[in-house]
């Protein structure tokens, strides 16, 4: 049996309600959400980049191809989703990436769009 | 006036009072925050005329916290029967100007009676969602409501198609009556559902997040799932509606009509300029989907989520029929937890409501990676070999370029029982990527190599030969016949033509058990 220390409290409603309970570790290993910067742009699969189109400081349109990235037997382009300036590039030719590594920093030239 | 033209008089006024709604004032706020008013947009959906209300005068039967002897128009819900291009329908609409659209007993029974009428007609239903929530002074009463509803959505469910259309909020147990039908409908800046709020999740885990960014159209069409057809304005929600209506069947005894007129693939799709005989080159697998169909249409579900695979209805010849594809163009057209997710519950759809199903393979296999171990793409991919093992509508597999490993299996191969299987000369149909394999295979040549690196791709060259290609496959009969591009179609109508009468039959049970 679990020992009553193991027992954390959390709170189920706003109606300030809580509990005594166990946590999973799924619960327990939560992350804080934060609004996702989508200047930033990061692999959305393991894979490896292929070759580098732009250069820091460059000014690229809409659609413009900024990287190849190679995943699954697949060369995928990775295409501006707006208009802006490589402000920063965090990767290089050959590096092996995982889901969610960070690939270079797309500085918006309008506002910044809401959603891609 | 005679006393009979006088009773009809006022039948005239007590009707005109009640569609009235909260009044002028709460239809004025609808109109202000982007909505149309619930009369409003039936008479937008259905054909014009057609509507007929029922249930106009009931009243709330909610007592005490002040809600004795206050009317509310209808209870805040407007139900009833029309046409949609001539198809019947059963439909309700929340009333977000009757005390918000809230939900008590009176309301959840009229949204219940017109459920049953679909059932018992057996013509589709369609739910407007806009309602704050339960009505918190009927308490548990609104619950009752709820578990109503959402048990008939359930009994429903494979027997009529059930659409859900959300404009304005769906909160708390309101959203899982959506969840339980066949198709959700958003629309943009006016669709938001979610289980908790903004406030709640604020003061009970100090996170800030606005209503959009945690239950938006948006979220729900490219990150949740949860929603099926995204839109722009009411309007545009409204014609997909339609469109999807003309697809599908009124009800599970019925298939789809035949259309005798229908129109060839337009010429500018042309199948053998499209895919890329290089298998690493990325292409837009619905120009596939587009230059097999009649008329080059196909009505895409779920297109802004797990996009890396492409699921919807499109016709051949005149058939109508439910695609699966992997696409290239996103994510290498891997299998993964959302896209198996996806997929399967459109071919359970398909199967309930005898459409057929072509699929067009080319995917490189499962994604790897640890989070997708760790989300469970076991048991996510296990639904899409059920649902295919499961589904005995007619089953159509065209194999293009890449047919791996457990995703050669997974997409409707004849192991799975696919009526037909057919693959261009291109297709690579193995157990692994030729490189992959190579160095499993010859590990020992390899290393043992005076040049290891050249040994590797003579190795691979080698594998490349003599297993990636259809060839291995059709000396097995695993694949029905290696036809070309141009053939495609002249192939799937033919197929599709000689299974309409197709029947087979699984062993009796109650009910499988899938890995939901």
């Amino acid at each position: 049996m679990n020992d009553i220390n193991d027992f954390e409290s959390i709170q189920i409603e706003e109606s300030g309600m809580v509990y005594k309970t166990l946590l999973t570790k799924k619960a327990k290993n939560r992350k804080v959400w934060k609004k996702p910067d989508i200047q930033e742009i990061c692999s959305i699969i393991p894979g490896t980049v292929a070759k580098l189109n732009v250069r820091e400081g460059d000014e690229v349109k809409k659609g413009e191809e900024m990287l190849e990235y190679e995943a699954m037997k697949m060369l995928n382009i990775i295409k501006a989703p707006f208009d802006g300036i490589v402000e920063k590039i965090y990767v290089k030719e050959g590096d092996k990436l995982a889901k969610g590594d960070r690939m270079l920093y797309l500085k918006s030239t309008s506002s910044v769009p809401d959603q891609v | 006036m005679t006393s009979f033209s006088k009773k009809i008089s006022e039948l005239s006024e007590r009707k005109s009072k009640a569609k009235e709604g909260g009044g002028p004032s709460a239809i004025a706020k609808q109109i202000a925050m982007g909505k149309l008013p619930a009369r409003e947009r039936i008479s937008q959906l259905l054909d014009e005329d057609s509507f007929f209300e029922y249930d106009l005068f009931i009243e709330h039967d909610a007592r005490g916290f002040g809600l004795d002897g206050k009317a509310l128009a209808g209870d805040g819900v407007v139900i009833g029967t029309g046409t949609i291009h001539g198809k019947p329908v059963a439909i309700y609409a929340q009333d977000f100007t009757v005390a918000g659209g809230s939900l008590g007993s009176m309301h959840a029974k009229k949204i219940t009676k017109i459920m049953d009428y679909a059932m018992k007609m057996r013509i589709p239903l369609i739910g407007i969602n806009d309602s704050g929530g339960a009505r918190i002074q009927e308490g548990v009463n609104a619950l009752a409501g709820y578990g109503e509803i959402f048990f008939r959505n359930t009994q429903a469910s494979g027997v009529i198609p059930q659409l859900s259309v959300i404009l304005g909020p769906c909160a708390g147990g309101a959203v899982y009556s959506p969840a339980l039908t066949d198709f959700v409908f958003v629309v943009d800046k006016i669709s938001k559902m979610f289980i908790t709020g903004p406030e709640v999740i604020k003061s009970v885990l100090g996170e800030e997040i606005d209503m959009e960014s945690l239950g938006g159209a948006r979220v729900h069409s490219e990150i949740t799932g949860n929603a099926h057809f995204f839109a722009h304005s009411e309007t545009e929600c409204f014609e997909q509606i339609k469109t999807l209506l003309d697809y599908i069947p009124a009800n599970n005894s019925y298939k789809c009509a035949r259309l005798e007129d229908f129109h060839e693939p337009k010429k500018s799709y042309k199948i053998e300029d499209i895919v890329p005989a290089d298998p690493t080159k990325p292409y837009d697998v619905r120009d596939v989907i587009k230059a097999l169909t009649d008329n080059s249409e196909f009505f895409e579900v779920q297109e802004l989520w797990a996009a890396n695979i492409v699921v919807g209805f499109g016709r051949i010849a005149g058939i109508t029929v439910g695609f699966i594809a992997n696409q290239p163009l996103v994510l290498a057209g891997v299998l993964d937890c959302d896209s198996s997710d996806k997929s399967a519950r459109f071919i359970r759809f398909c199967d309930a409501f005898n459409i057929p199903i072509v699929t067009i393979e080319d995917m490189p296999g499962y994604l790897p990676g640890i989070d997708q171990e760790h989300s469970g793409v076991i048991r996510h991919g296990a639904k899409l070999l059920y649902a295919y093992s499961e589904a005995t509508v007619p089953k159509v597999t065209v194999i293009l370029r890449k047919a791996y490993g457990g995703g050669y299996i997974a997409m409707n191969s004849r192991h799975l029982r696919a009526d037909f299987v057919f693959a261009w000369p291109i297709a690579e149909i193995a157990v692994m990527g030729p490189d992959g394999a190579a160095n499993i295979i010859f590990k020992k040549e390899i290393m043992e190599a005076e040049n290891p690196e050249e040994m590797r791709r003579i190795k691979v060259e080698e594998y490349k030969q003599k297993f990636a290609n259809p060839y291995v496959a059709a000396a097995k009969g695993y694949i029905d016949a290696v036809i070309s591009p141009e053939e495609t179609r002249k192939y799937l109508i033919h197929a599709l033509e000689i299974s309409q009468d197709k029947e087979v039959k699984g062993p009796e049970k109650k009910h499988g058990i899938p890995p939901f």
